[in-house]
This record gives structure tokens, C-alpha cells and sequence, in this order.
């Protein structure tokens, strides 16, 4: 008689574990959140419901769940990012990348200091004379417009940047936005040329390793040379900031290493830069503070907000992020977004309108804010239509920021088509207003 | 778990993990599998050829027509349009997922059991775990009735240890293989294909295609590897689908180790009934273009996939008629580099549904013309590109095709199971942390 063959080993029963191992992990986890910066988490648990199962609605929800919440999800991303770090000298933050020396940069502010996103030069010319024209009718109420042109780290850092991204610059969008404000003779401050000229001669980095933007010494010299500007331009005297005491240290502080934050690695690098960090104050002077300045920027401005320039310089004029996020929030706990104000009597309420982009944000300039107010002014007719249409979408999109849940399905669908995460929140908008299938 | 339960398990798992995904489209597998159960039965017991005959005919028109309605129709329709200038509206239609895969394995099942190749099964929930079979229902292999049919209702033999052990490291090499290597790639392919046709040089067009080459063959290869895994640990063995096709000396032996089973498919139910090899050569040549036609439009409604399929089909008409000649004459060291390169050029074909753009970029990789491209390379890819290149020409040689042998058979020293397991559960959770980390790409700052 033949023996009777194995079923089972001990190598079969230990690779069962092993597969299912994670499994049971999860469901004996309580505390299954994972811990890691910059994660779009859905934490509510979908109700099963037969109609949601024959729609779909709750698979896709519970694997999305299942996907945030199964137990070794923190370790397993953070193993990889790990891996990724040392192996490839690679990062898993959306669009961002490791240079020379482990210099963190978004990739895009590279492709703006080597000109590779370079605008059509008629595109440009058409937004600043219609930056113009606004310039001329708000100059009529007392009213200036100043366009600032912040310096990416890209073009900070240039000598850091891969080889692979280099190359002969032909034009680039900087480029183009000054020479064409100079010749319409549009108010502007080129920061991206003074932090040029400063670089070699700055005692302390403008730009730090692991953060994405200016670094707080670049932030306080551009906050100073600022007001300094605006006081020239609106013939006012306003607050000036100041510091005495400079603490030097090797660990960065506030917003100079937020990449480093976003990269999730089990163990974080050495950070190995001597990063300024002035004591600063701005002056005590209530007499002074009374030029009410708008700011309308990117993300480089929420350093400048943070030390408090809205208050204590620009005597609470509002700052606008992305012409979209009204900061401070006019309602304590709730968010205040631009189209649910009344954009004329907003802007006539205060004595200068700054636009602050870094050259990376350049192909959108102003996030439609320059169009606005110019079609705002010279068509009212056509853009009260417009905004009030606006509005039915930007409603949905606001819920969508606001709901995890929602913004996490946003946040999916702007991978899987590989468009910008506001413009798949704009789709499903849209789709929740009816106005798209 | 008995023995007798275990297809019923199997089943249910399998209603669920289809229902997952195509909650709807549930009720249409399982009435279309209980239609095509009873057709066949009634057919089977039907005295003459003719009248079999007519159950055989139903039965093709249900699967068949069901695959056109699902899958072409609004193909059909758009080109149609487009020809007569009419304005036919579109049909809502969603593709059930899986259904060119099943469809062709109902038609096995009721074409081998009018030949007579096979009896057909008893029970119901036999024949639906046979269609249903959760590793290869969405994307196959395709198994033929006839090879599956006795392990249906008796794969007893096959419950042995070795077994499992082999089908755990088959479906973590699997794993891996798609995980690791092929989404890699996949994502250097994705960053070329989205460039403007302005923006592609040689080298992006080459790097976009070698790319595309080794993701669709690590992709396709590791889900079916995930399939045969995990067919094995619960006692099905299922045909082998890919058999290292790079490493091919011409279209015609990439045919014989490129998705296999389609392959199979073809033959046997397409190619010999048109006549095979036994007709005159003219008709020869156009059985063979039919054949490859009709199997790109099996990949997918589009007009690229025809294109790909005819371009497939055509060099196999010009192997018969002399390039296969001239491929034995050169050897394989160098006919292998000379097919590789067709199959390259024939996969942008494949991946852009854009004729037009795939055009271009065929036409930007023969031209070269070098200029800054705004597409960079990324480490990760260029190790994956040659991981991939490793893997997939590493059985060029009958030493290292033993060793191939060795890994995906089911006999395996005391030693080398512990090396099987080790490396099993280091692939699957390397895996595991390649999914977790490829869908988190945190935003740093969100710009609204």
C-alpha cells in the first residue's frame, strides 16, 4: 500500500500565518489609525446597506477603509518610504524630489527655474494688461496693486538640483512676468531677484534642506523688504519689523523642514544645516498700523501669517490662499472661502492688493483672481452671472474640503486621472451639482 | 475541511469576490452560466447531430451575443456613426469585469462537450465553480473545460503539502512580480505616454515603450502566477500562461509562450475549425490574420488593438512566407534582440488607444531625435528596468531555465522548503509595503 501523502507541513501551516497574519492583526487592532503626515483619512466605517452594495458605493468605501485602517498600514509605508529613501534616493511626497545633498524640492519649481513650463509669452502679456487696467481703476479709489515674484527653491537652489533636470535655460516665466510688468508698468517687486543677489552674501541659508519654501530668515528679509516697498509705493508709514538676537541651530524649526515631515521615514536623516532663526518683533505702533493690505498668494505667504504680519503691519487686511481660503476665518471653527464674500466692497476695504506667487505657482498667476476683478470692473454684467453660477459648484467643492470622506474620494480620483487634486475636487463639484454625469 | 464542502466554499467565495467588484453583473454570470448548464445538458441528451447542433448554435448566440452586447456594442455603433454619418446614440453599458475571460471559457465548456472531448458536468454548482473560480475569473488564465473538468469534482491527488508550498511562493512571486516590478514601471511608462507628442523624443519614445513592454508582461504574468498560486493551494492546477516570451526567435514562437491559454483558445476553437494548416496557402495567410484580428479586438473595443492584432498577424504571414527562414539562418542571439524589438513597437500599438499618438511615438522611436524632453528618469525605474530585463531573459539558456524549473515546480528538498518559505512571506510582505506605499502620496500643502 502506498503511504498516505502529507497534506499539510509545518512550511505550509507557517506560510497560512504568514498571509493571514496581517489579517488578524487588524482585527484584534483598536487603535488602527495610522499615524503619518499628510494622509487623507476617512475614519468613519461604512454602513452596509443592500442598496450602497448594489451601487458599488459600499465596496469602494470599505476598501478604502479597509486600506487606511488595516493594522500594519503606518509601518509597511513607512518601510518603504525608508527603502525608497536609501535605495533610490527617492520620496513618496506627491510631486516632490530628492537633489543633491538631500535637498528636497516640489518638482514643478524645478521645471520653473530651468523654464520648462514656460508660459506663452501673448498668455502672459494678456494677464498683466489686465492686471493693468485694474491697477489703473483701483489707483482712481486710492487703491494699489502690487504683483510680488517670490523665488522658488528651485531657482534658490538651483546648484542643488539632480542633473538629470539640467539644462540650458532659454526663458522662463519670471523672466517673462518682469520684463513684460516693466514695460506695462505694472507695480511689482521682484523678490526673485533680490534673493538672487542676496544669496552669496547672506550670512545664513535662504532656502533650507527639507522644506519646501523660503526659509524663516529668507521669510523674515522678504517680510521686511516688503513693507519697506509697500510704505514707497502707497506713501505710508507702516510697522516695520525687527530683530536684535539671531539663534543659530542645526534642528529646523516651524516650516523649514516640512518635507521632511511629509517623506513618513522610520528614521529621519540628519538634518546637517546651521538654519538662522531671528527673534523678531514688529513694531508697537497703532498709529502705523492702518494700511489695510490684501494678500492674494500661495502657500509662501502662510509663513509671513504665522508671524503675524496680518495683524500687526498689515492692519488685519485678510490673506487670500489660492484666491480660495479666507485666513484668519471670518467665523471662529468654520472656514471662510473668497466667492462667498462680495468681491468689490472686499477689495475697496482695503488701501493695497498684493499678489505674492512663487515662480513654481507663475502659470496661475493669481488663481483667476486678476480675470475676476478686471471682468469685475469692466463687464459686471457678465461676471455677477458668472459668479452666481460659480457659487452652486463652489458650495459642493466647499463640502468637499470639509467632509474627509468626500475629499478622500477626491483625492483618489485626482491619482487615477493624474490632475490636480482642486481640479478633481472642481469635477465632483460639479457632478454634485448636476451640472456633470 | 471535507473534501465535499469545499467546492461549496469555493463558490461562495467566489460569488463574493465577484460580486465585489460587479455587484450588478453577479446575476448576469450566474444565470448566463445556469442558462448555458441546462442548454448543454439538454443538448447532450439529444439523439442527433443536428438537433445538438441547434442547442450549440443557442447556446454560442447567448455567450457570444452577450460579449458583443457588454463589450461592443458602442464600438460598433461609434464606427458605424462615423462611416454612415448617422447619429445612433450610445448605449449606457458597464463592462462586467472578467467577462472576455469567462465568455470564452462557457464557450469551451459547451463546444467540448458537443465534440465529445468531454462529458458535461452534473451538478450546477459544478459547472459554476468551474466558471466562477474566483484566482482566474477576472483575468485567466483562461482554462479550457477539458483541462479542469475531472479536477471539478476530483483533485484529491493534488491536496499534497508540496503542493501548497509550491502555490504559496508562485502566488508571492506573482505578487511581487506585479507590485513591485510592474507598478514601477507602469508609472514611467504613464509619465511618457502623458507627455504632448511635441515633448517625446527618441529617447522618451524608447523608454515609454520599454517600459510598457516589461509592465504589461510583469503585470499580466504576475496575475496570472497570483492564479496558478492560489489554484494550487486549494487543489486546482491551472495551465501555465506565459512562458518567458521575450526570450522568443520569432512572432510565431512568441505566439507559443505569450498568454498561452488565449493562444490555445485560438486554435482550438478558431483557427483548426477555419482549416488550420490544411488549406491552400492564400487561405492560410487570411485565416491567420483573421485569427490575430479578431484576438486584438479580444483585448479590448478599439481600434488599436485591431491594428496591434493584424500587425501581429502580419508578420506571422511573413514568417511563413520567408522571415521565418531568415530568423533560423541568423541564430537566436540575434533573432531574439530582432523579435524583441517587434513585439516593443507592437506594444505602443496596444497601450495608446490614440492611433495618431501611436503613430508618432512608433515614428519618434526610429527617428532619432534627441532634444531636452521635460520627462526624467527615476532611479527606482532604471533598477526596475533592469531587474526586469534580468528576469525576463534569464532563461535564454538551458542551465538557467533548470533553474527556472526548479523554482516554479513542486518538489522541493528539506532545505529548500525553508528557502521557499523565507522568501515566500519576504516577497509577500515587501509586497504588501509597495501596495500600502504606492497609493500614499501625501500633499504637503493643498492648494485650496
Amino acid at each position: 500500500m502506498a503511504a498516505k501523502t502529507k497534506t499539510y507541513s509545518i512550511h505550509c501551516v507557517l506560510a497560512f500565518i504568514a498571509i493571514l497574519f496581517p489579517l488578524l492583526a487588524t482585527l484584534t487592532n483598536t487603535d488602527d489609525k495610522p499615524n503619518l503626515v499628510g494622509l487623507v483619512i476617512n475614519n468613519e466605517k461604512p454602513v452596509f446597506s443592500w442598496s450602497d452594495w448594489f451601487t458599488g458605493s459600499y465596496q469602494e468605501a470599505r476598501t478604502d477603509y479597509n486600506n487606511d485602517h488595516w493594522a500594519f498600514k503606518e509601518k509597511m509605508v513607512r518601510l518603504n518610504n525608508q527603502f525608497y529613501y536609501k535605495a533610490f534616493n527617492q520620496i513618496r511626497v506627491n510631486n516632490f524630489v530628492i537633489g543633491k545633498e538631500d535637498y528636497a524640492y516640489s518638482e514643478g519649481y524645478i521645471f520653473s527655474a530651468f523654464g520648462d513650463d514656460l508660459m506663452p509669452e501673448e498668455k502672459v502679456v494678456s494677464l498683466l494688461e489686465k492686471a493693468k487696467v485694474i491697477q489703473d481703476i483701483l489707483k482712481k479709489k486710492g487703491i494699489d496693486l502690487l504683483l510680488v515674484y517670490a523665488p522658488g527653491k528651485g531657482a534658490g537652489c538651483k546648484e542643488f538640483v539632480e542633473d538629470k533636470y539640467v539644462h540650458e535655460v532659454k526663458n522662463t516665466n519670471h523672466n517673462l512676468f518682469v520684463s513684460n510688468s516693466k514695460r506695462l508698468n505694472i507695480n511689482h517687486l521682484d523678490l526673485y531677484a533680490y534673493f538672487e543677489k542676496l544669496k552669496p552674501i547672506s550670512p545664513y541659508p535662504l532656502f533650507p534642506k527639507f522644506g519646501h519654501h523660503w526659509s524663516y530668515y529668507g521669510e523674515c528679509l522678504a517680510v521686511d523688504t516688503i513693507i519697506k516697498h509697500i510704505e514707497d509705493l502707497h506713501h505710508c508709514d507702516m510697522p516695520n519689523i525687527f530683530w536684535n538676537t539671531v539663534d543659530v541651530i542645526d534642528t529646523a524649526r516651524n516650516r523649514d523642514a516640512d518635507v521632511l515631515k511629509s517623506m513618513n521615514l522610520y528614521s529621519n536623516p540628519s538634518q546637517d544645516m546651521k538654519l538662522a532663526y531671528p527673534q523678531i518683533a514688529f513694531e508697537d505702533d497703532s498709529l502705523k498700523n492702518t494700511t489695510r493690505v490684501l494678500t492674494v498668494s500661495d502657500s509662501y505667504w502662510y509663513g509671513p501669517v504665522y508671524m503675524g504680519i496680518n495683524q500687526k503691519a498689515f492692519a488685519y487686511g485678510e490673506f487670500w490662499y489660492y484666491y480660495n481660503r479666507v485666513v484668519p476665518s471670518r467665523v471662529a471653527g468654520q472656514k471662510t472661502e473668497v466667492w462667498e464674500l462680495d468681491l468689490k466692497s472686499e477689495i475697496e476695504n482695503n488701501q493695497v492688493i498684493m499678489l505674492l506667487y512663487s515662480d513654481g505657482n507663475l502659470p496661475g498667476y493669481g488663481n483667476t483672481f486678476i480675470q475676476d476683478v478686471y471682468e469685475m470692473y469692466t463687464s459686471p454684467n457678465s461676471f455677477y452671472v458668472k459668479f452666481e453660477r460659480n457659487k452652486q459648484i463652489q458650495t459642493y467643492a466647499k463640502q468637499i474640503r470639509e467632509i474627509p470622506g468626500l475629499l478622500k474620494k477626491s483625492t483618489l480620483k485626482s491619482k487615477d486621472l493624474q490632475i490636480p487634486l482642486d481640479s478633481a475636487i472642481k469635477l465632483d463639484a460639479m457632478k454634485m451639482a448636476g451640472l456633470l454625469k | 475541511m471535507p473534501h465535499k464542502f469545499k467546492n461549496a466554499v469555493i463558490l461562495c467565495a467566489s460569488i463574493y469576490f465577484y460580486s465585489w467588484g460587479g455587484p450588478k453583473f453577479i446575476f448576469v454570470i450566474l444565470g448566463t452560466t445556469f442558462l448555458d448548464f441546462l442548454l448543454v445538458n439538454t443538448m447532450q441528451n439529444q439523439k442527433t447531430q443536428k438537433s445538438k447542433r441547434v442547442y450549440l448554435i443557442i447556446s454560442l448566440c447567448l455567450n457570444l451575443g452577450l460579449l458583443f452586447y457588454f463589450k461592443y456594442c458602442n464600438f460598433f455603433i461609434e464606427n458605424i456613426n462615423a462611416v454612415l454619418g448617422t447619429e445612433i446614440s450610445w448605449l449606457k453599458v458597464v463592462l462586467p469585469i472578467g467577462i472576455s475571460f469567462y465568455t470564452f471559457e462557457s464557450l469551451t465548456y459547451v463546444i467540448d462537450v458537443y465534440r465529445g472531448v468531454h462529458k458535461p458536468l452534473k451538478n450546477v454548482w459544478h459547472y459554476q465553480t468551474y466558471i466562477l473560480l474566483f484566482p482566474k475569473l477576472i483575468a485567466g488564465p483562461i482554462v479550457r473545460y477539458h483541462d479542469i473538468a475531472d479536477q471539478i469534482t476530483n483533485r484529491e491527488k493534488n491536496y499534497t503539502a508540496e503542493v501548497k508550498l509550491s502555490g504559496f511562493l508562485i502566488f508571492c512571486l506573482g505578487l511581487a512580480k506585479k507590485t513591485i516590478i510592474a507598478n514601477t514601471l507602469g508609472m514611467q511608462a504613464d509619465a511618457v505616454f502623458k507627455l504632448a507628442p511635441e515633448e517625446i523624443d527618441t529617447a522618451a519614445a524608447w523608454i515609454g515603450a520599454i517600459a510598457y513592454t516589461f509592465q504589461i508582461y510583469f503585470d499580466f504574468s504576475g496575475y496570472s502566477d497570483m492564479a496558478i498560486g492560489l489554484g494550487k493551494i486549494m487543489g486546482f492546477k491551472f495551465p501555465e500562461n506565459f512562458n518567458n516570451p521575450y526570450i522568443s526567435g520569432s512572432i510565431t514562437e512568441f505566439w507559443r509562450r505569450w498568454h498561452i491559454t488565449l493562444g490555445a483558445w485560438m486554435k482550438n476553437y478558431l483557427y483548426i475549425p477555419m482549416g488550420g494548416n490544411k488549406v491552400s496557402n492564400s487561405k492560410l495567410y487570411r485565416n491567420l490574420i483573421l485569427v490575430f484580428l479578431f484576438s486584438g479586438l479580444w483585448h479590448g473595443a478599439s481600434w488599436n488593438f485591431v491594428l496591434w492584432g493584424a500587425y501581429h498577424g502580419l508578420f506571422l504571414v511573413l514568417e511563413r512566407l520567408f522571415l521565418g527562414r531568415v530568423f533560423e539562418k541568423l541564430g537566436k542571439f540575434i533573432a531574439v534582440p530582432i523579435t524583441f524589438l517587434i513585439v516593443i513597437t507592437g506594444w505602443v500599438l496596444f497601450r495608446n488607444e490614440d492611433l495618431g499618438f501611436a503613430v508618432h511615438v512608433i515614428k519618434q522611436m526610429y527617428s532619432f531625435e534627441f532634444f531636452h524632453s521635460k520627462f526624467v528618469l527615476n532611479n527606482d525605474f532604471i533598477t526596475m528596468a533592469i531587474v526586469a530585463t534580468l528576469i525576463s531573459f534569464f532563461t535564454i539558456t538551458t542551465k538557467t531555465k533548470e533553474i527556472q524549473n526548479k523554482i516554479y515546480g513542486e518538489s522541493f528538498s528539506p532545505s529548500a522548503k525553508w528557502a521557499v518559505l523565507v522568501c515566500g512571506v519576504i516577497l509577500y510582505y515587501v509586497s504588501l509595503s509597495y501596495v500600502s506605499a504606492l497609493d500614499f502620496n501625501p500633499f504637503i500643502y493643498f492648494r485650496f
